[in-house]
């Protein structure tokens, strides 16, 4: 039985366990087929962000796709209770019928949900339907569904991640902020912006050309580069927005951007932002439009 | 003047392929109808893989110039407008460039 410690104590330590835990992975005896994943430092609920369940997610299915039949979880109680039960998430992974969504006893939690394609603008309109009835009826959420169905669909446009992409949402009513998650183990944005740029100098500045508006890896007919530029237009300005990919990782925040390039290479895609709510103006229909 | 509902091509397509049915109807009477007007009663989004398979390709075809004096929206709500207004900008200029 192999073990992976996690610290939960700074959210990069996060991602610096999982990220080479992942690269080596098929590395490791398949023979040996359990792993234990000790989740160290989050002893409150209130410190688990969704960028948390989204990177478990994809950890879990590519020990599943791999063969790793058995998963198990140690760390504080109480957590490991809001995983396990309030968020179901054994249920996406064992029995005859996994499932790709489950709906949280936490009703500000869009549960975790495994993207596919098929579903992206069900999906999309029923969060924003939620939201709109729920607290915000007078309010024009029409920017926030564009935000999730750009993230959405951008996994399909360019990630080629093979089913392995999830995304978990949770709305901070004190705030009115939605905090959003999308990973995916696929190529990686880097690689993909480097098939069609491939005279960028690193996997920090392939992210940031990524969020220009006209940078397009045209890898679909309906994609001229707009995605993630779309998503970044929506925030307020105390609104962080982030992307972790390859050797690279992205913050905006105030109209700021600042890239790094990480000592660990991430095989995948992991985005996740905010979104204040209350900035949105009120819906304002007009009869007639021409330029 | 000839009106196309939008919500009719999303109610069972794609966004992109409603986008692609929407310009399809657009290029069916370009040059018959002085003006084409399109609806957006329901429509709560307008993701870029829906603009750049409709609008998106009519600007590549006849330029941005032209197709704003051919196309106009109704029922549409301040915040597509701004929208619009700014994916016009871009992907006009982007033509232009090429």
């Amino acid at each position: 039985m192999y073990e992976l410690s996690i610290d939960c104590s700074h959210r990069g330590y996060w991602i610096e366990a999982i990220a080479p835990f992942t690269a080596n992975i098929q590395n490791i005896d398949a023979n040996n087929s359990g792993l234990i994943i000790h989740l160290c430092n989050l002893d409150r609920i209130e410190y688990l962000q969704p960028f948390h369940f989204v990177l478990l997610a994809c950890l879990r299915e590519r020990l599943k796709a791999i063969g790793y039949t058995k998963c198990y979880l140690r760390g504080n109680s109480e957590v490991k209770d809001y995983l396990l039960n309030m968020c179901n998430l054994g249920k996406y992974w064992h029995g005859e019928s996994p499932v790709d969504f489950m709906q949280s006893k936490d009703s500000h939690v869009f549960n975790l949900w495994r993207v596919k394609k098929e579903n992206i603008e069900s999906y999309s309109e029923a969060i924003h339907q939620y939201l709109k009835q729920n607290f915000f009826q007078k309010k024009d959420l029409s920017s926030l569904k564009l935000a999730l169905l750009e993230t959405f669909y951008n996994i399909f446009d360019h990630a080629d991640a093979k089913g392995n992409a999830f995304s978990f949402i949770k709305y901070d009513e004190g705030q009115q902020r939605l905090q959003i998650a999308v990973c995916d183990f696929g190529v990686g944005i880097a690689n993909t912006i480097r098939k069609v740029y491939p005279g960028i100098r690193n996997d920090a500045e392939a992210i940031k050309t990524a969020t220009e508006n006209t940078i397009s890896a045209s890898s679909q007919p309906h994609n001229k580069g707009m995605g993630l530029g779309n998503i970044i237009s929506n925030l307020y300005e105390k609104d962080i927005f982030r992307v972790v990919s390859n050797k690279g990782l992205l913050k905006l925040q105030n109209g700021q951007t600042e890239i790094y390039e990480t000592p660990y290479e991430f095989k995948g895609t992991l985005i996740y932002y905010e979104i204040t709510l209350s900035q949105f103006e009120d819906e304002e229909i007009i009869n007639t439009f021409d330029f | 003047m000839y009106t196309i509902h939008v919500t009719n091509y999303l109610k069972e397509n794609t966004y992109p392929e409603a986008g692609t049915k929407v310009y399809d109807a657009i290029i069916e009477r370009w040059e018959s109808e002085p003006k084409i007007v399109l609806d957006l009663t329901d429509v709560n989004a307008l993701p870029s893989l829906f603009l750049n398979t409709s609008i998106g390709k009519i600007i590549e075809e006849y330029g941005s110039e032209a197709m704003k004096k051919k196309i106009g929206f109704a029922h549409i709500s301040a915040t597509q407008i701004q929208r619009i207004r700014e994916y016009v900008e871009i992907i006009g200029t982007k033509v232009n460039i090429q």
